[in-house]
């Protein structure tokens, strides 16, 4: 009895003692998270812009590009509906400017062919076994007086819906690996999952806006403070939502340009977005 | 002490640990959201402060001074004449010169021609010192051991790192800053085949 009386109360002690249960991630399981994007997919069903086998492809094409580059699920499903609304075929006539599915510029496709393993030096073998064609490029044909959907697209295209994704995600693996190694060299403290986040801006408006961004907070907060933000989901929403606060920090870079402002507007609807799409119930 | 006594004695004991185990999580509870409340106060507190600090208290340099402009066109004549070891030393001694003479260098000229003026806490600092020194570097050897292909895939890189910093993946040419503009003509110099 004297026995069972001591069990009793060391497995309460360990349970008043018990450690405090792992954070679950900040993305949810599966994108889209809120449902009016599922309504947004089925308007673009309904009016043939993407139907329900290029839409099957695509997924099946984001979820083995986000396995093999171990980026969640969400984040690329979530990026690439926000960039083009899926539409590989956007822009394929224009010479200049942002195409297809990941809104690429030559620039961008540059760094995937000849710059990539200087980020994230395994991504090279990723798209190997990924079996990407490289170097990707944004070779199309098109019959005289065709429709752009009618066009031919050789599978190293970035028109090609496999390649679009494969060079898109590794593009963002790039910028997450980039913001990792400087915070870590100048010692800032960082969440993996928010670190997302700001890869997601950095796609979006290269790593100089983040590096602008962070260099505001810390002249006006501090570096514990620069920190607080990196590790908290709801904060960083909070300063990457706020047009004011982009704004301040963009002067930097467009100072009293149009840009300064209309960039802000841009991303903090993108975060928006982002946030909507990509986390989870609870999550912030 | 009966059986039937010591069993009863036994429960109640259980039930008062389990009260007392009750009280414990709910405080922890208390603790936590309390912690929350306030931690959620003082980053609002923080973010209106920051929200409402003078945007002219905010130290960076916004126009590029005549100093700066002078020394960056100084490198350009060098550049011009194909001498890779007399453009970094002048860089150098021009970058001393600015820092001696306490000018505020504007921040994207500090990013890609005088380094040496960065906050060596800054995350600019860590991105010349992992981005584009090692880029250049790359240039440089090429352009010392006279390798036609590999000077321009060493450009070429080292151009797509300064695109993709500034302009993301879907940012134009246009878009780039002056001082990274200036910095791809100064180096294209010694990118370009047949230099």
């Amino acid at each position: 009895m004297r026995f069972l009386a001591t069990l009793l109360i060391l497995s309460l002690t360990a349970c008043l003692e018990k450690a405090p249960p792992e954070k679950p991630s900040l993305f949810g399981s599966r994108a889209p998270v809120h449902p009016r994007f599922k309504d947004e997919l089925k308007y673009l069903a309904t009016t043939g812009i993407l139907s329900a086998n290029d839409l099957q492809g695509l997924e099946s094409s984001i979820s083995n590009s986000a396995q093999a580059f171990s980026v969640p699920q969400p984040v690329v499903w979530c990026l690439l509906f926000q960039e083009s609304r899926f539409d590989r075929l956007k822009n394929i006539l224009e010479t200049q400017g942002a195409r297809g599915l990941g809104q690429f510029t030559p620039n961008a496709l540059a760094e995937i062919n000849k710059d990539t393993g200087f980020f994230h030096s395994k991504t090279p073998q990723i798209l190997a076994s990924l079996k990407q064609a490289m170097p990707i490029t944004f070779e199309y044909k098109l019959a005289k007086r065709s429709a752009p959907n009618k066009a031919k697209i050789p599978d190293r295209s970035y028109f090609q819906e496999r390649s679009g994704v494969n060079a898109s995600t590794a593009y963002l693996m790039n910028r997450y690996s980039q913001l990792k190694r400087h915070l870590d060299r100048a010692g800032v403290q960082y969440n993996t999952d928010v670190l997302w986040i700001y890869a997601i801006a950095a796609y979006n408006k290269g790593a100089r806006t983040i590096h602008m961004l962070l260099r505001f907070q810390l002249r006006h907060g501090g570096r514990e403070w620069v920190s607080r933000i990196m590790t908290d989901p709801e904060l960083t929403f909070r300063i990457l939502q706020d047009e004011l606060f982009l704004s301040r920090s963009f002067k930097y870079i467009w100072q009293g340009s149009k840009r300064q402002k209309l960039y802000a507007r841009e991303l903090s609807l993108h975060m928006k977005s982002f946030q909507e799409c990509a986390i989870r119930e609870g999550g912030v | 002490m009966t059986d039937t006594k010591l069993i009863r004695a036994i429960i109640l004991l259980v039930v008062i640990l389990f009260m007392i185990a009750g009280w414990h999580a709910y405080r922890r509870g208390l603790d936590s959201s309390s912690e929350v409340a306030a931690k959620k106060l003082s980053d609002t507190k923080m973010l209106s402060q920051i929200e409402k600090s003078d945007p002219e208290q905010d130290e960076v340099a916004l126009a590029e001074t005549r100093e700066e402009r002078e020394a960056i066109s100084k490198l350009g004549e060098l550049a011009s004449k194909g001498d890779w070891n007399r453009l970094q030393l002048e860089r150098q001694r021009l970058a001393e010169q600015l820092k001696e003479a306490k000018i505020q260098v504007h921040p994207d000229n500090q990013v890609y021609f005088f380094h040496e003026t960065l906050n060596k806490e800054g995350l600019e600092k860590v991105f010349y010192e992992s981005d584009l020194k090692p880029g250049l570097e790359r240039l440089g050897n090429a352009f010392a051991n006279g390798e036609e292909e590999e000077k321009q895939d060493a450009y070429d890189a080292l151009k797509s790192r300064v695109q993709s910093y500034e302009l993301g993946a879907s940012g134009e040419d246009q878009d780039l800053s002056e001082s990274a503009q200036r910095f791809l003509k100064i180096y294209s110099k010694f990118g370009e085949n047949g230099h």
